[in-house]
C-alpha cells in the first residue's frame, strides 16, 4: 500500500474506531437506552392523542397524522442536539485530550463523533416510525423507507450542529440554554405542529428559512401526506443542510 | 531526541514559559522539577503539540513541534495529569481503542494489548469496566496504554500525583524497567524532589524559568559541599589529625564539622583513627537544598485547586451515574 492509502485507512478506522467507542458507551447506559425508547412514544401520545382533542384537522389531514412528522423531527432535533453533549464530557473528563493528541485528523475526531451521534439518534427516530400505529399510521414497506431515508439525514445533520455548539461551550448549563435556544425555533417553525400555510408574513419567512422545515415536508412525501414544496427541492435543502453542519461542525472544532 | 531552544509562552500579561532551553538524549528520563504553576504543564502541552508556543523552537525525535505535529504525534505517548481513560469500557477496550486510533497494525493489535495487560497486572481486570478500578489501576493502565504504539518518547506529566507510595514505587519499576531497554526517553514533570532523584537528569523550572539542568548528583553539589560532623574522646587531638587529611574542622557545640568533596570517599580514612570516635554523622546537601539555594524557596506543595476539587466531585457523580 503506499503512504497515502495507508494513511486513509488508517484515518477512516479511527473513525469507526471512535464511533464504536461511543456506541459502545450509550449501550452500557440502560437508561439512556430506555429513555430513548420512551420519549418518542411520550411524544406520540402527548401530541397525537392530546392535542388532537383542541384541534381535530390540520393540512387536510387528521391532526394526529398531520402532526407524526412533527413528532419524528422533535425526537431527532432533541436527540441529535443532545449527542452534543458527549463531547463536553469527553473534554470534562480528559477523553478528549487523549483524542486530540493522537496522530488522526480533526476531520476524523469530527467525523466520528457525529457518526455515533447521529446512529443514537436515528435509533430514536426509527422508535418513532415503530409506534406510529399508535396514531393510525401503517406506513407501507417503500414508505418506510423513505421516512427512514429522510430521518438519517436529518439525524447527520442534527447531530453536526449538536456537535458545532458543543465544540465551543466549555459548560454543561451553556450547553443546554444555546441548544435549547436553537432546537426550539427549528421545531415549532418546522411545519410540524402547526401548518406552514396562512402564517403571519414575518413568520412564513422563518418557516421557510428553516431547514427542518424541508425535512417535515419530505416526510410527508414519503407518507403520501399533503405536502408544501417539491420532493426535490425538500432534498436538495436536506442534503445541503447535512453538509453544511457537518462542515460548520469540522470549522468550530478545528479551532479546539 | 527533544531539543528545547528559548521557548517561550504567554497567556496575556502572564509569560507562563519564558525562553526556556533544554536538550534531552535519547534513553534517559528526563525529569522537569518545578512547584504547581512553574510551568511544567504548559511546557508538556506544547511539547506534545496541545498548546502553540508565542516564541522559540521545540523539536522532539527530530520533528518541530509546530510545523511538523502530525510527525511528532506519531513519535510521542503522553500520560496526562489529570485521568483520561474512558470510564465506561473495559481496561481491554480502551487499550483496543487506542491502538486504532494510533494506527497499530491490525495483525498486531492483539497481541499487543495482551502483552501491555501482562505488563501491568491487569489481565484478570481487562474485562471490568474501568470505573471499577483503584485510582492505581487505572494509572498503570494509563501508562500502558501510551506506550502501546511504541512511542519513541514518552510524557508523563505528573505522573504519580495523588497514588498511595506502594503504588508509587510499582510506578517507579516499570519506568526503570523502561530504561533498561533503552529504546524509549521519557521526559517527565514532578513537583516531589524524592522523585526527581530517580531521574537520570533534572531541569529546575520554577515561575517559567529555567534555574538549573544536571545530574541529581551535580546539582546537589552545586547547592553546596557534604558535610561530616564528629564528636570524638579529645577534639583539640582529633582536629589536628583531621588536619593531615587536609580538612580545616571548625568547632561546634557537638565537637567537628568540615566539609569534604565526598562523603563516601572520606569516611573509610577515617577506619583507624587515633582518637576515639564517639558519635559520626555525615551530611549530604539534598535536592531540597538545592532547589531553596537556586530559587530562594522551597517547593510549595500546595493543595489542589478549586477547579480540581470541583471536577473530582462531578467525577464522581459522574460515576453513579
Amino acid at each position: 500500500m503506499t503512504e497515502r492509502a495507508t494513511t486513509i485507512s488508517h484515518e477512516l478506522d479511527a473513525v469507526l474506531a471512535l464511533t464504536w467507542r461511543d456506541l459502545r458507551r450509550f449501550s452500557r447506559d440502560r437508561g439512556q437506552i430506555l429513555g430513548a425508547l420512551a420519549r418518542p412514544v411520550l411524544w406520540l401520545l402527548f401530541m397525537g392523542k392530546g392535542l388532537r382533542t383542541a384541534v381535530p384537522q390540520a393540512g387536510g389531514i387528521d391532526y394526529q397524522h398531520f402532526v407524526f412528522a412533527g413528532a419524528v423531527a422533535m425526537t431527532v432535533l432533541f436527540s441529535g442536539m443532545f449527542q452534543g453533549v458527549t463531547m463536553i464530557w469527553d473534554r470534562e473528563f480528559g477523553f478528549l485530550k487523549e483524542v486530540l493528541v493522537a496522530p488522526v485528523s480533526r476531520a476524523t475526531i469530527v467525523a466520528g463523533k457525529t457518526l455515533a451521534g447521529a446512529a443514537v439518534t436515528f435509533v430514536q427516530g426509527l422508535a418513532t416510525v415503530v409506534f406510529a400505529p399508535i396514531v393510525g399510521i401503517w406506513p407501507s414497506p417503500g414508505e418506510l423507507a423513505a421516512l427512514l431515508g429522510v430521518i438519517a439525514l436529518l439525524s447527520l445533520a442534527v447531530t453536526g450542529l449538536g456537535v458545532a455548539v458543543a465544540s465551543r461551550m466549555r459548560t454543561f448549563e451553556g450547553f443546554g440554554v444555546i441548544s435549547n435556544f436553537v432546537v426550539l425555533p427549528l421545531y415549532f417553525l418546522s411545519g410540524g405542529v402547526f401548518p406552514v400555510t396562512g402564517l403571519p408574513g414575518w413568520m412564513a419567512l422563518l418557516v421557510r428559512i428553516n431547514p427542518t422545515t424541508y425535512a417535515v415536508d419530505l416526510m410527508r412525501h414519503a407518507l403520501g401526506q399533503p405536502a408544501v414544496f417539491s420532493a426535490g427541492l425538500d432534498t436538495g435543502v436536506l442534503g445541503a443542510f447535512t453538509v453544511a453542519m457537518g462542515g460548520l461542525a469540522l470549522a468550530l472544532f478545528q479551532r479546539e | 531526541m527533544i531539543e528545547v531552544v528559548a521557548l517561550e509562552r504567554t497567556f496575556g500579561p502572564l509569560r507562563a514559559v519564558d525562553k526556556v532551553s533544554f536538550t534531552v538524549n535519547e534513553g534517559e528520563i528526563f525529569g522537569f522539577l518545578g512547584p504547581n504553576g512553574a510551568g511544567k504543564s504548559t511546557t508538556i502541552k506544547i511539547l506534545s503539540t496541545l498548546l502553540r508556543p508565542t516564541g522559540g523552537t521545540a523539536r522532539v525525535a527530530g520533528h518541530d513541534v509546530v510545523r511538523e505535529p502530525a510527525a511528532v504525534r506519531r513519535a510521542l505517548g503522553l500520560l496526562f495529569q489529570d485521568p483520561a481513560v474512558d470510564d465506561r469500557l473495559t481496561g481491554r477496550e480502551n487499550l483496543e481503542l487506542h491502538a486504532r486510533i494510533y494506527g497499530v497494525p491490525r495483525r498486531e493489535r492483539a497481541a499487543r494489548v495482551d502483552d501491555a495487560l501482562a505488563w501491568i497486572d491487569l489481565e484478570e481486570h481487562q474485562a471490568a469496566l474501568v470505573r471499577t478500578y483503584s485510582g492505581g489501576m487505572r494509572r498503570r493502565l494509563e501508562v500502558a496504554r501510551a506506550l502501546l504504539h511504541r512511542p519513541r518518547v514518552l510524557f508523563l506529566d505528573e505522573p504519580t500525583t495523588g497514588l498511595d507510595p506502594q503504588t508509587r514505587r510499582g510506578m517507579w519499576d516499570k519506568l526503570f524497567e523502561l530504561r533498561r531497554g533503552g529504546d524509549v526517553t521519557i521526559f517527565m514533570t514532578t513537583h516531589y524532589l524524592d522523585e526527581a532523584e530517580g531521574c537520570d537528569r533534572v531541569a529546575i523550572i520554577d515561575g517559567g524559568h529555567l534555574v538549573a539542568e544536571g545530574t541529581p548528583d551535580a546539582l546537589r553539589r552545586a547547592a553546596g559541599s557534604e558535610r561530616v560532623a564528629l564528636a570524638t574522646a579529645d577534639d583539640d587531638q582529633a582536629a589536628a589529625a583531621l588536619a593531615r587529611f587536609g580538612v580545616a574542622p571548625q568547632r561546634t557545640a557537638e565537637g567537628l564539622d568540615f566539609a569534604v568533596e565526598s562523603g563516601e570517599n572520606f569516611l573509610p580514612k577515617l577506619v583507624g583513627f587515633p582518637v576515639p570516635i564517639r558519635r559520626l554523622l555525615l551530611r549530604k546537601p539534598t535536592l531540597e537544598d538545592a532547589f531553596i539555594a537556586l530559587t530562594g524557596h522551597g517547593i510549595r506543595a500546595e493543595e489542589a485547586g478549586a477547579k480540581d476539587a470541583l471536577r473530582r466531585v462531578a467525577q464522581m457523580r459522574g460515576r453513579r451515574t
